[in-house]
């Protein structure tokens, strides 16, 4: 029992360390900013009428090392809510984004457009993840994500 | 006792009124004892009694005055012992207070102590009859009882612990100053970053561990600091101590006011350092995914580590309770996760919000434990990468199986846990989940291929589901 819980816990503490994001450690904050903007825009070029579009608060998210810990690193993300747009049109606003991401090299990581509410559309491209939603009330938003990036949150000993 | 300009006092010497009371109660008994007879006596000889009418006035006035003084004796012993406990005062036996122990608003000082031992809904009662005055001069000179006074709104509690973060802060700093920089060294030298003597440093290894868990610490209460100055969306902190490894409950958005409220529990590994600041994110998160779900309806996000987490996952021989192999942890907080809960549900302003616990790793069995004692108070369980929730089936946990909800990653080496360990693991097909198929009911659902802490990344499908579950749009979750 003792071998037995002792490889287990070493077995847990080995795997638990396979747990890291995406970095790219020659990326600065103002040109991950910059690209997530452009993902952003690109998409919402493709969207007939035009939406007004309506910036949120930038919440960027922790990277961890190899140990499972914060590594100082974080992805940098924008995020929009898309105005003015029919709702009974917003299926065919995920059907436009699936086919304009599918047709520019993105790869579609998770695809809910087979719903009348709710849906969602996930789509990555050079380690930027890019992310289209309906809310239940059928307002849609837009994020872009960047890889682990050092930004000025980041510890200068990083 | 000193006392203020405003004759209110400012400090008094325990000591030293103790032994006053003392005194003038002993001279009291000897007036109750000898004036009666010494009044009978002189009024049959007829001697002059102007003498022994002013020591008549005396015990009238001592009559007064001694039970006064022995309650302001009593409040402050109190006050002192509150103060010792959380290293607000020196070793002198004096008790700094700003105000007045009996008169104004200085009553409630002594009610405030009352209520730590009540169920939140008795102390909300207490709260909800105090006028404005009251409220706040127990706000600003009993921060760090009232911060963590369940059943005291949220708003009240935030602006204390505030004030108790700002001190706590100020003395982290003090005593890390005091720790590296001790009076009477010579040039240091610096070991570990820190300057240490330059002879014997080993003779200096407890004053140099203690400086390194402050140190560590320090970052903890700072990340804490800069996430309330941030006011969009404005967080509150709703409990928080730096005893033992650290209690911190924050919440994004106000609980009190809010539609949904989701409380997250974090597991192995948290504590009150630098590592709070990712599970405070993690609730950042949670707030806006909810929002982007549901606009219409206001969420709160809670981050809650009211509890002493285990710090390892490697098997401590000699102390298993301190690792995650081990359910003591759990079952010492449930307890508090429970009457957190309950507090919630009594000062939600108007009627009950709906109510989720989400809890990741060991946090989930720290949810199983306080659900399986009876009624949590919540609308939702949600198990994020659970090792077990020291229960082996769904419908042991105190809460409708319907609105009981699962997901690990595949990849998780958290799927290594044997069963025998905390309890069958809800990923398991025993614990009685099932993944839906347009159904509702005990619910596996999905998340990414992922680590242990894959879950809050961008692109995980999990954090829609977890928003889904909180603003109650339970059709959605897939």
């Amino acid at each position: 029992m003792r071998h037995f819980i002792g490889a287990v816990s070493a077995a847990v503490a080995f795997a638990l360390t396979g747990c890291t994001g995406t970095e790219d450690s020659f990326m600065t904050e103002a040109e991950a900013l910059e690209r997530a903007e452009q993902h952003i825009a690109d998409a919402v070029a493709q969207i007939i009428p035009a939406p007004s579009v309506e910036p949120r608060r930038r919440l960027d998210i922790p990277c961890r090392d190899q140990a499972g810990r914060d590594d100082g690193l974080y992805q940098v993300e924008r995020r929009y809510w898309l105005h003015d747009l029919p709702v009974e049109d917003n299926r065919q606003t995920f059907d436009t984004l699936y086919a304009y991401w599918t047709d520019t090299g993105y790869e579609i990581v998770d695809d809910i457009r087979d719903r009348a509410q709710a849906r969602a559309l996930t789509a990555h491209s050079d380690g930027f993840t890019v992310h289209l939603l309906e809310s239940v009330e059928g307002e849609l938003s837009i994020r872009a994500t960047s890889p682990c990036i050092r930004t000025s949150e980041s510890p200068s000993d990083t | 006792m000193n006392t203020s300009a405003s004759n209110r006092y400012a400090s008094i010497d325990l000591d030293v009124l103790g032994q006053a009371v003392a005194d003038l109660e002993e001279t009291l008994n000897g007036l109750h004892q000898w004036l009666p007879g010494l009044e009978r006596d002189f009024a049959y000889f007829g001697v002059d009694t102007a003498s022994l009418n002013r020591l008549g006035a005396a015990k009238r006035e001592l009559d007064s005055v001694v039970p006064d003084l022995r309650e302001r004796h009593r409040r402050a012993e109190i006050l002192l012992v509150h103060q010792s406990n959380y290293r607000l005062h020196g070793e002198d036996g004096v008790v700094h207070f700003t105000g007045d122990l009996i008169d104004g608003n200085g009553h409630v000082s002594h009610q405030i102590h009352d209520q730590t031992s009540r169920p939140p809904g008795e102390v909300n009662q207490w709260w909800t009859g105090l006028g404005d005055d009251e409220k706040n001069y127990l706000t600003e000179y009993h921060p760090y009882l009232l911060g963590r006074l369940d059943g005291v709104p949220v708003s009240f509690r935030d602006q204390a612990n505030r004030a108790v973060l700002a001190h706590e802060i100020e003395r982290l700093r003090h005593e890390l100053s005091r720790l590296i920089n001790p009076p009477g060294l010579d040039t240091p030298l610096y070991f570990d970053g820190r300057p240490v003597p330059p002879t014997d440093p080993m003779a200096h290894l407890p004053r140099l561990q203690e400086a390194s868990r402050l140190g560590q610490r320090l970052p903890g209460l700072l990340a804490i600091q800069e996430r309330l100055e941030r006011t969009d969306p404005p967080a509150y902190l709703i409990d928080f101590s730096t005893q033992g490894l650290g209690r911190t409950v924050i919440s994004i958005g106000n609980p009190d006011e809010a539609d949904n409220v989701g409380t997250y529990v974090p597991g192995t590994g948290s504590q009150l350092d630098e590592r709070i600041n990712t599970d405070i994110r993690r609730a950042d998160i949670m707030f806006d995914d909810a929002h982007d779900a549901a606009k219409s309806s206001s969420t709160a996000v809670i981050m809650w580590l009211g509890y002493n987490a285990p710090q390892d996952v490697i098997l401590d021989v000699q102390n298993p309770s301190h690792t995650a192999w081990s359910p003591s942890r759990a079952e010492s907080a449930a307890p508090n996760l429970r009457r957190f809960q309950e507090t919630l549900r009594v000062t939600h302003i108007e009627g009950n919000s709906h109510n989720t616990l989400l809890g990741h790793s060991y946090g989930t069995t720290v949810i199983g434990h306080a659900a399986k004692e009876g009624d949590i108070h919540v609308d939702n369980l949600v198990f994020i990468a659970s090792p077990g929730v020291g229960v082996n089936h769904v419908s042991d946990l105190g809460v409708d199986a319907g609105h009981v909800f699962a997901t690990t990653a595949h990849g998780d080496p958290i799927l290594f846990t044997p069963d025998r360990i905390l309890g069958t693991q809800p990923s398991s097909n025993r614990f009685g989940l099932h993944t839906i198929d347009g159904t509702i009911g005990p619910t596996y659902f999905r998340s990414n291929p992922g680590g242990h802490s894959s879950y809050w990344d961008n692109g995980n499908k999990a954090r829609n589901n977890f928003a889904y579950i909180i603003t109650g749009q339970y059709g959605f979750v897939r």
